[in-house]
């Protein structure tokens, strides 16, 4: 049910932001957004919320989601802020009703796979 | 083993994620409505640089060219003082961030509107040797609303722009006939320069090769380094995500 409604919130998303693809979705591009995805969920979603989650839910998931969204901002710019912050804390959720980082880390797996499609 | 959530607490989680889902959704559509182009859902992963859209593209890119256009971005005032803001071209070569205060206010003014237009280099002053021109030279013009006159900046914000090709440094003229070289850095890969912005006026990439490097639309050029800095980032964090807690167990196990 939780990785139903992340990727339905990401498909949501992906309509809503428009845009075609910048590249065919080639083996490549799939298994290297992929592999970030995975990579950035056990990290943030594993490693950081596990270190918070002594301090409470909203602390793990407030934590984890705005070190994902100023990880991002360093790379992408000041507008995507609201926007990768709001993804973070959504995954930190995803990470708390489930008690697993393989949920938001599939979620994330979709949702950079829709980036090429 | 862990307790399965009552029904109440299972229904209490659901709500609770689907109020961050629309958040995020409301996040994308303020994101929409603030960039004014197409966003990413996460803005991550592997994504090889569009193709470089020219004013007046090479024969070999003439084919599948999309001409930029001119287009306006507004930054309102609020409090007494501009907001923060960034700003793109119609084709995303160009992005303005601005601080907040970055244009003084002026009596009745309800902002400034930011023009920015593609121009083909070929129709303005030389570049001073040995630099010539890279990509589209872009005129930026910073003028209040409504009365149109022309608004100075009061802080400084910054400029990035991307070029088709790597490029030695980024040129500025205030009337498109003179130019000087800005100080510059790259930002992420060799064809985005970045640099402080002061001052409205004409902005154009330069390089000092004798010859055009790039062939075709440069959608190539810097993806190796690219793909070389995503693929260590995400094993360095592969490497803490899981050896953390495997070095944390092995240090428990061993106490």
């Amino acid at each position: 049910m939780v990785l139903a409604v992340g990727i339905a919130t990401f498909g949501v998303g992906r309509l809503l932001a428009g845009g075609t693809a910048a590249v065919p979705a080639t083996l490549r591009v799939l298994a290297l957004n992929s592999f970030a995805a995975v990579a950035e969920e056990a990290f943030f979603r594993r490693l950081v919320y596990g270190a918070l989650a002594p301090n409470g839910a909203p602390v793990a998931v407030g934590g984890s989601g705005l070190l994902f969204a100023a990880v991002h901002f360093t790379v992408y710019g000041a507008w995507v802020l609201p926007l990768d912050l709001a993804a973070g804390v959504f995954l930190g959720w995803q990470r708390w009703a489930t008690g697993s980082w393989t949920v938001p880390a599939a979620t994330h797996v979709i949702a950079n796979v829709l980036v090429v499609i | 083993v862990a307790a399965l959530p009552s029904p109440p607490a299972r229904r209490c989680r659901l709500g609770v994620g689907l109020a961050l889902a629309s958040l995020y959704v409301a996040a994308v559509a303020g994101t929409l409505v603030a960039v004014q182009r197409p966003v990413t859902p996460l803005f991550d992963g592997v994504q090889p640089p569009p193709p470089y859209r020219w004013v007046d593209p090479p024969v070999d890119a003439a084919g599948t060219n999309v001409k930029p256009v001119s287009n306006r971005a507004e930054v309102r005032f609020e409090g007494g003082a501009s907001v923060l803001s960034a700003l793109t071209s119609d084709d995303g070569q160009i992005i303005l961030n601005l601080p907040a205060g970055a244009f003084p206010t002026e009596p009745d003014s309800t902002g400034v509107m930011v023009t920015f237009t593609p121009l083909d280099p070929a129709g303005l002053g030389r570049t001073p040797a040995p630099l010539r021109p890279e990509g589209n030279a872009y005129r930026v013009e910073t003028t209040y609303r409504p009365s149109g006159g022309a608004a100075p900046l009061a802080a400084a914000g910054n400029i990035v722009v991307t070029m088709p090709e790597a490029a030695e440094t980024i040129l500025y003229s205030s009337d498109g006939r003179a130019w000087e070289r800005v100080p510059s850095q790259e930002l992420g890969d060799s064809r985005t320069l970045g640099a402080s912005f002061t001052r409205a006026g004409y902005y154009l990439g330069g390089i000092d090769s004798p010859q055009r490097r790039m062939v075709g639309t440069g959608a190539s050029n810097g993806t190796g380094g690219v793909l070389l800095a995503v693929v260590t980032t995400a094993a360095i964090a592969l490497l803490l995500g899981f050896g953390a807690p495997v070095v944390r167990r092995l240090r428990r196990r061993t106490a």
